[in-house]
């Protein structure tokens, strides 16, 4: 079990993209177009900060779902995730490796947890991927 | 190692510009959305012939979520403009919120390019989808007042 899947990624835990120095390669994207364009590690490095930027944003939204479903960045809670994915993992078989759905029961409410699997060649499993749907209230 | 070993790693235990593009192409369309998301810009930055294709088989098949969809567009965008227009004309009456923000983003940092037709045209659709979608906010305000003192995230 990759435990920093769940403890960065879920978390909200992946690292902040330098926002000014984003701010800046836009604006003189935008600004002084030739001036961008005569440094190509302009080009590089904003390709570079906006996958980061995706990434930290995508990251928060995991932890968002968490926090909807009423739980902390605690190691409790992440004790708890673990848990639930551990007892995914003994269900899954080779058939239903891609983006198993399970149900998290958090204090709030309820967190769908997408998993993805990969069989070892002793046979055992490893959680390759996380995504975390928080349930839609009605009204929502 | 193998991409079931990578996908094991985490996005920061990664060197993507150490990677052959055959791994990379194959880890940009995986389900780890972190490592998909990375591999991706790598592609893009190495200016990979197979980058435009990668990026747009993730926006046919609305693949992953839409960080990566954004992360596409942007890559189809600086290696096969033609088809960036393309899928902006056609998803732009009908796509999320998400995405209209992310074509505006582009639109925005992408400016020069946008001020002759056929370009023109869709950077003015995307942003009367965008007032559109700020109005039928605004009538929900209205409709649903908050309460004095409380403020949402939402810019006026």
């Amino acid at each position: 079990m990759p435990v920093a899947k769940v403890a960065i990624y879920a978390m909200g835990k992946y690292k902040k993209y330098p926002e000014e120095e984003l701010r800046q390669l836009q604006e003189l994207k935008q600004k002084d177009r030739k001036s961008f364009d005569a440094d190509s590690e302009n080009e590089r490095r904003l390709e570079e900060i906006k996958k980061l930027k995706h990434n930290y944003e995508r990251s928060q939204e995991m932890f968002e779902s968490i926090k909807k479903a009423g739980m902390t960045d605690s190691i409790e809670d992440i004790g708890a995730i673990i848990k639930h994915l551990l007892s995914v993992g003994e269900k899954v078989e080779v058939q239903n490796l891609v983006k198993y759905p399970s149900q998290f029961d958090g204090p709030l409410g309820q967190l769908t947890v997408l998993s993805t699997w990969t069989v070892l060649p002793d046979g055992a499993r490893y959680l390759s991927t996380l995504q975390l749907i928080p349930q839609k209230k009605e009204n929502e | 190692m193998t991409i079931n070993e990578l996908l094991m790693l985490t996005d920061d235990q990664i060197e993507y510009h150490g990677l052959p593009e055959d791994i990379l192409k194959e880890l940009a369309l995986s389900e780890e959305l972190f490592i998909a998301t990375s591999a991706l810009t790598e592609l893009s930055i190495r200016k990979s012939p197979g980058a435009a294709a990668v990026a747009w088989e993730i926006l046919s098949k609305a693949h992953g979520d839409h960080h990566l969809q954004a992360t596409a567009i942007g890559v189809l965008f600086k290696m096969n403009r033609r088809q960036a227009m393309e899928f902006m004309r056609q998803q732009a009456p009908h796509c999320e919120a998400d995405m209209l923000n992310t074509m505006m983003e582009l639109i925005t940092e992408n400016a020069p390019e946008f001020k002759a037709e056929p370009a023109l045209s869709i950077a003015r659709f995307v942003a009367e989808r965008l007032q559109e979608l700020d109005g039928v906010k605004n009538q929900l305000r209205e409709i649903f007042p908050l309460p004095a003192g409380v403020r949402t995230g939402v810019p006026a």
